[in-house]
Formats: structure tokens, sequence, C-alpha cells
């Protein structure tokens, strides 16, 4: 780095390009300035943590609790190998791929009315939309719970009763379904609003042309509006999927012990096993996860893009 | 290709309270080329997105060959339409774009793929089938749209401001290329324009709406040489617009009182009305120096001082200030050796024309 006295002369010799660059560099720096505080609270409160857990997790912990050497992936060995974890991995899979496609299927029809509609009836359905992301989640798991509570006074059961739907009351309640239902509740929104951006962006015009060249109204769906939505509804199924993967609150007040996810598995090896290393381990695998998807779906995105231009 | 009569019959469309299209009535002969023209808000995309059957009318019907299509959805019209911005399919290449109409027809996997590549040599695009839409140009974008609209073999073709987005140069060599094309297939075709150039180069018949309603229906050079209304003759090109009570008849015309310095002979039989408004083009108008004709005055001639002069390559504009304070606008064609502009500004000139120039217009 010059100082800018040094950067005064370098600039009166230079090429009047090489210089203008170089004006522009010392414009820009200030900008990037700007982030460094954010950048050092993140370094210090997450990268760092993020990297003490990942280390943890490869290491040994001894009788008195103090984690250190030899190294070792035994962790990693047995959150696959005993059943019972193994169970909570696939649970947490499940649960969060049948939420995140539950989403989109409801998500979309949402979506399009959104798109669609007046401006009067676009706002009021976005504050639908949105209006339950105020309310706590620990709030609306309690409120699940009375809804869907067993036994023939639970809400539900109430209603299917006295509609003879059913005779006898279902259990609902700490069943993976429940757990189900709590997260779409929670998470719709985080798939409405991607997808409502990137239908809004599809040219009415093209819906027209495909009508006009003999679609049906399906036909037009499947084959214009949909592939064209493609973008909003892998942002959406992402978020979805990670948020319900990571989700701690609602498996615990609605999944109860059928129902545990890895974000409950964590707690429950930091707080009342006292096992770190192997909650780590469990954290990384649960972490490598939701990247992976991430990952997988910011290659389908790019790959779209790239197979446009040139 | 069967060429196919198109009948509008008291076609209107209202929005709440807002007529944007008010009864209109209008039919299209098999293999003709009608423009809808006018003003911006005319309802003359209303109008064709109501023959497309994208919008349902209020009232009134659509017949194609007699039969009568309000009720017909619009995937099962058979009518090819090109958009302002081409609306092709972004994610799909060249080849499957043009194929997309095929296929929703059912049309086996080797006809559709012959025909694709029959549309692609129709409109010069051959090499470029593979192609996803983004790496093409705005003309070639719109030959894609172009071949993908004739590729189903439409009834009807519908264009809407096609070649708005393009190029000046561009533009005027796909008007030429279309109209040819369109001629070729006797292919009946209604387009919608704001472009008075567009719609002179390309139609047999040219519809001007205003406000909803059908201003004038006709020819272009019956349009051009004969508006009915002020608001045409304004519209379509430029007008010298005269008014005045009628001061004497003989035989089949009048003489018509503009100004102390200007009366108008007109050969045409004028209406019964006080007053007479009488349009000339300014291309009919002949400025020659003052003091050359004799000073005694004359019917259509006026002496008038220069007030502004436009030098604009082939033809030359002047502004012409009569004693009273009238304009007179004339096109003048510049002659290829001449050097600028014949009169400069704050020259003395006589402006003259014949009488069959001056033309009476029915409706102010």
């Amino acid at each position: 780095m010059t100082t800018s006295d040094d950067a005064v002369t370098v600039l009166t010799v230079e090429a009047p390009a090489v210089a203008q660059r170089r004006a522009r560099w010392r414009m820009a720096l200030p900008v990037g300035l700007l982030a460094v505080p954010m950048l050092a609270f993140l370094t210090y409160f997450f990268f760092y943590p993020a990297f003490i857990l990942l280390f943890s997790s490869i290491q040994t912990q001894d009788s008195r609790g103090i984690i250190g050497r030899p190294f070792t992936l035994a962790h990693y060995a047995r959150l696959i190998n005993v059943e019972l974890y193994a169970r909570v991995l696939w649970t947490t899979l499940r649960i969060s791929i049948i939420t995140s496609a539950l989403a989109t299927v409801l998500a979309y029809p949402v979506a399009l009315v959104m798109v669609r509609s007046r401006p009067m009836v676009t706002r009021i359905i976005t504050l639908i939309v949105i209006a339950p992301l105020i309310v706590s989640v620990v709030v609306r798991g309690y409120g699940w719970q009375l809804v869907l509570q067993n036994g023939p006074k639970g809400m539900l059961n109430w209603i299917l009763m006295t509609l003879h739907i059913v005779d006898a009351p279902i259990s609902v309640l700490y069943t993976e379904v429940a757990v189900v239902i709590g997260s779409l509740h929670v998470f719709f929104p985080m798939m409405v609003l991607p997808l409502a951006s990137a239908l809004g962006k599809i040219d009415p015009n093209l819906e027209d042309a495909a009508r006009m060249l003999g679609a049906p109204w399906w036909k037009v769906f499947l084959r214009v509006t949909l592939p064209l939505s493609m973008p909003g509804f892998v942002a959406g199924f992402t978020l979805v999927f990670s948020l319900t993967a990571g989700s701690f609150v609602i498996p615990a007040i609605l999944g109860g012990a059928s129902a545990v996810m890895l974000g409950n598995l964590i707690e429950q090896q930091i707080f009342v096993v006292y096992d770190w290393p192997f909650g780590a381990a469990i954290a990384v695998v649960l972490v490598g996860l939701v990247l992976a998807v991430n990952g997988f779906s910011m290659w389908l995105l790019e790959g779209r893009r790239l197979r446009r231009p040139e | 290709m069967k060429s196919s009569e198109v009948r509008l019959d008291r076609l209107s469309k209202e929005y709440g309270r807002m007529v944007a299209v008010d009864e209109v009535s209008l039919a299209i002969e098999p293999g003709h080329m009608v423009a809808l023209l006018g003003p911006s808000g005319c309802g003359k995309t209303t109008c064709l997105r109501m023959i497309a059957g994208l919008i349902r009318p209020t009232s009134g019907d659509v017949f194609v060959n007699d039969k009568r299509m309000t009720d017909v959805p619009v995937h099962r019209r058979n009518v090819g339409m090109l958009f302002q911005n081409y609306a092709l399919f972004p994610h799909l290449t060249v080849e499957e774009n043009i194929a997309f109409g095929l296929e929703m027809r059912g049309i086996s996997k080797a006809d559709a793929a012959r025909k694709v590549s029959e549309a692609l040599n129709l409109v010069q695009l051959s090499k470029f089938g593979k192609r996803y839409p983004a790496q093409l140009s705005g003309g070639q974008q719109q030959r894609v749209a172009l071949g993908r609209a004739l590729v189903i073999e439409p009834a009807m073709l519908l264009l809407d401001e096609p070649l708005g987005a393009l190029d000046k140069g561009l533009r005027e060599s796909m008007q030429v290329e279309l109209r040819a094309l369109q001629r070729r297939l006797g292919l009946t075709t209604v387009m919608v324009t704001h472009d008075q150039d567009e719609a002179l180069t390309m139609a047999d018949k040219i519809v001007v709406m205003r406000d909803g309603k059908l201003e004038q229906v006709g020819s272009a050079t019956e349009i051009y040489q004969r508006p009915t209304s002020k608001f045409v003759a304004q519209f379509i090109g430029a007008s010298n617009l005269f008014e005045g009570p009628i001061e004497q008849r003989n035989g089949n015309g009048a003489v018509i009182r503009v100004s102390p310095e200007l009366s108008l002979q007109v050969d045409q039989l004028p209406p019964t009305t006080s007053d007479v408004m009488v349009s000339i083009r300014p291309e009919a108008i002949v400025v020659e120096r003052a003091g050359q004709t004799p000073a005694a005055q004359r019917a259509n001639s006026v002496t008038a001082r220069v007030d502004q002069a436009v030098y604009r390559g082939f033809v030359s504009h002047y502004y012409l200030k009569t004693p009273s304070g009238g304009q007179i606008i004339v096109f003048e064609q510049n002659q290829s050796q001449q050097a600028g502009l014949r009169y400069a500004v704050g020259e003395e000139v006589v402006a003259r024309w014949e009488a069959p120039s001056n033309h009476i217009i029915a409706r102010h």
C-alpha cells in the first residue's frame, strides 16, 4: 500500500488509464472500509467459533471433560453407525424435504395470485403472507400445540369429530406430521416471496404468446410459467429446506420424542450429556447438509444462466 | 394458405366507466393487410387483443369467415401474433420456439422438424436454429417470432407494433420484407401502429382510430389525399388548414374567403354550412420570390414572409407568415446540386398552389 504522497508522484508519471484506475481504487477504498466493522464482528463471533466447532468435532474429550488430542473421526462414525442417531439424521432430511415440497405446491397459487392481481389485492395478500412473521416462533409453536392437541379436546380433533369426519380422536401432536405442519406455517413466506418475485419478472406477453400458439392454460403453466419461475423455486426451496433442517423450536414443541431433529440432538449432547465433540460433529454434519443443498441450487441456477448467452 | 375474411361487428370494450373501444365495425377482405392507426390510448391495441381473444369484448362480436369467434378460447383460434417485444420464450432455442405451436397441435416429431426447418428458411434464419433468443439481434428475434407465428398456418396474423423496437433503417427494410411475405402468403393481417409511415408503407387499408372510435377508413391515398376530418388531416402527414365563409359559388365549386389577402378556389361542391374548412398539403405549395408574379391578387396565392426555414436533406421545410398572421407550411424538394436553402428567413415570397390541392374537410 502506498502512502498518499507516493500515489500523487506516481500519478503524474503514469499513463492516464492506469492513473484513472488508481484514482477509482482510491475512491473505492473508503467504501470498502464501511464493511470492516461487520466483517470484524463476523470474524470474531462467527468464523472463529465455527472453526472451534469444526476443530472440536475431530478431537477427544477425556473423563474430566477437557477437549484435546488425539484427533479422531469416531464422532462422525458414531452418528452414522448408531441407529438411534442415524434415524435422527434421516428424520431431519425427510421433514425438511417434505416441508419444502409442500411449501412449493402451496406457494405457487398464492404467488401467482399475488403477482397477477390488482395492486390492492396484491398488497393485502402480501400482508397476510408476511404477518405471521411478526409473531415469535415459540408463540406460534404453542398455538399449534393447542390446535393439534391429541385427545378429544384438541381443536382439530373437536372439529373433525363434530363434523363426523372421524369417530375417535387422531394423534397428530408429537409426530413428524405436526413438525411438518408447524414448519410449513413458519417458513411459508420464505417460499412465497422468492417465487412471487420470479413470477413477477415473467413478461405477461410470453403467456399470451403461448396461448395464441395453441396452449391451454395448464400447458402455458407447465411449458412457460413453471420453467421461467425456476430461479424463484430453487431459491425458495433452498431457504425452506435450510431453515427447516436447522430448526430447533418447532420440533422441540411439536415433535416431542418421536420427531427429534438434528438441532434437538445437538442441544441434548451439549447441554444434557455434555459431549461437546459429538455435539460439534452433529452440528458440522447439519451445516454440511445445508451447504450441500445451497451449493447444488447455486449450481442449478448457474447452469441455467450459462446455457443462454454464448 | 387459405385467406380468411374477418369482420368486427359493433365491438366494444368498457373498463368501468371508461370506454376503450366504442362500437367498432369493420370488414377485412381476405388477404388484405389492415393497419389500425392512431395516437396512444385510442383503443387500437385493445381492439387487436379482442380480435386475438386475449381480451373479452364487453359487447359486439368478431367473425372469421362468418364464424362467430367471440366465445372461442384463445388457444383454439389459430391466430398468429407478433408482439412489440417479440415475446420469444427465453428458455427455449429458436427451433423449440418455432416448434411450440406445432407441439401444442400434437404434430409428430418428424413433421414438426420438417415444418420448423421450412419456417427457418422462410425467415432466413436456417443457421440460427440451435441458438437462444438472447443470442440474437432484435431484427433476428422478430424473424423468429414471425416464423413461430407462421408455422402454425394461422387463419390470420396480428401485428402489435411489431417493428417499434427496431432502429429506423432495419425497420424500413423489415416493413417491405414483411409486406412482401404477407402478400405472397395471402394472409389476412391486422396491424396496430402509431407510426403513420409504417401504416402507409404496409397497409392495403388504413383505419384511423380516435378515442375508441373509427375516425376514417380507407386506402393510403384516400386517407392522405382526402381526409374527412381535421384530426385525420393533422394526424397523417402535415396539413395547412384554412377556415372561412363562402364568398361566391361558381359551377361545381366556390370561392372561400380566408383573410383579406387570401381566398381559395375549391373545385368541390362545398357543404351548406356557412364556414368551410380546407386543407392543403405542404408539398402542394410552390414558393416563388415576390415580384415575379403580378401583384394583382388571385385565388390560391398569398404573399408572405419566411419565418423559419429548415434544411432536411432531400426536402426543405419553410414556415411562412402571412400579413394577417396566418402560418403556412411548405415542403419543397431540394435539387441535387442545390446549395442549402433557396429562401432565407425574413425574405418576402409568394406561395401559390393549384385549385385541386384544396380539399374540403367535412368534419371540423
